[in-house]
């Protein structure tokens, strides 16, 4: 269980409450002014996340003895930033961290939201110029992107049944994307992403500089050498650097301290030789997120 | 060794009908954005970089222009 589920999970993941997906939960959060701001600026907000440090190059901040470091903390705070709860500053990223979720999890989450709209993946928007239409947004943000140009997708804003959306979600999670759950503001659930590195802005920011917007997911990917037969299709599945294919021993070896836990190398597996074990049951890495 | 990646906004008037930097950039570090958020004008839209620290100095980027706007310094 990670923070986020102490907190807002009521006993369960906090992606799984249904009580994080209500719109009185928005309306106490303020979630359609925060969300509005947010994909309105989001190019600024981007660039502003470290800006107030410096967007240029804050690896060269960052790298400063003491300083670099209460830095980091600093940062780090806004996106778990829970007071207020109405009002908080989209342009900080505050209380709008992420959560990696496995395909199956992801299938649950769609069936809890409502409104489900498919709009432009803003990350992609930003740093490549393309509109490609794989971000599934709930509730207040499916509400707010109508009023945003740029993130209708050119075929229109059509609300997805459940059975497209998760028909939708596992045809990217083939294509090698991997599923993100994001807050925004916490503890109200806004959207569920494709993510790609290095596109995605929360996955950059985490991986390069260790800032906490994204955090892993509950499950760690273990190989069962018994049925893996070496055809290395999960060789090419990892973003996030974890999964090796060992030459030698020819069986991948999984970095259990580096897996985000996205379950891409279990469902590419042909002979369903990778399992997501849950990251709970290992006494150290329970508190890794 | 610092980096910095300069711009030069004279050249490079309308980034969106381009776009060949932030598509060619390994490490998606081209951010293309308006500095009044809502504007649907083209050439409102500029092109910055993010996080120069993470360039490598491929210089794919300076290649790429066909206005040669890029410089990397």
């Amino acid at each position: 269980m990670c923070e986020f589920c102490f907190k807002h999970g009521a006993g369960k993941k906090w992606y799984l409450n249904s009580r994080n997906y209500l719109a009185e939960t928005a309306q106490e959060t303020g979630a359609h002014e925060y969300i509005f701001e947010l994909w309105k600026q989001f190019e600024k907000v981007y660039l502003q996340k470290i800006y107030g440090i410096s967007m240029k190059g804050p690896g060269y901040r960052f790298s400063m003895p003491l300083v670099g470091r209460a830095m980091k903390t600093y940062i780090n705070s806004w996106f778990t930033k829970e007071k207020p709860l109405n009002g908080r500053n989209p342009r900080r990223g505050e209380g709008h961290p992420g959560q990696v979720v496995m395909l199956d999890d992801a299938k649950k989450i769609l069936e809890l939201a409502s409104p489900i709209l498919r709009v432009n993946c803003a990350c992609r928007n930003m740093t490549r110029g393309i509109k490609d239409p794989c971000c599934i947004a709930f509730g207040a943000l499916a509400e707010t992107v109508p009023k945003l140009p740029r993130y209708i997708p050119d075929k229109g804003a059509e609300p997805m049944h459940v059975d497209e959306a998760q028909e939708f979600i596992e045809e990217m999670n083939t294509a090698g994307r991997i599923q993100t759950v994001w807050f925004g503001p916490m503890p109200y659930i806004a959207a569920l992403c494709s993510c790609e590195r290095p596109e995605c802005a929360a996955a950059t920011i985490r991986m390069e500089y260790g800032l906490n917007s994204l955090y892993k997911g509950e499950y760690i990917a273990k190989v069962d050498f018994s049925k893996c037969t070496g055809c290395k299709i999960c060789a090419s599945r990892c973003d996030f650097g974890a999964l090796s294919f060992n030459d030698g021993m020819n069986v991948p070896f999984i970095n259990a301290w580096q897996c985000f836990g996205c379950g891409l190398c279990s469902t590419a597996c042909p002979e369903n030789a990778i399992e997501m074990v849950d990251r709970n049951e290992n006494p150290l890495l329970k508190d890794v997120w | 060794m610092k980096t910095s990646i300069i711009v030069d906004y004279n050249k490079c008037t309308e980034p969106l009908s381009c776009k060949k930097c932030m598509q060619i950039c390994p490490g998606a570090l081209f951010i293309c954005y308006s500095p009044d958020y809502e504007s649907n004008d083209p050439t409102e839209w500029r092109v910055d970089v993010a996080f120069t620290d993470l360039c490598t100095r491929c210089n794919d980027c300076v290649d790429v222009c066909p206005l040669d706007a890029i410089t990397i310094k």
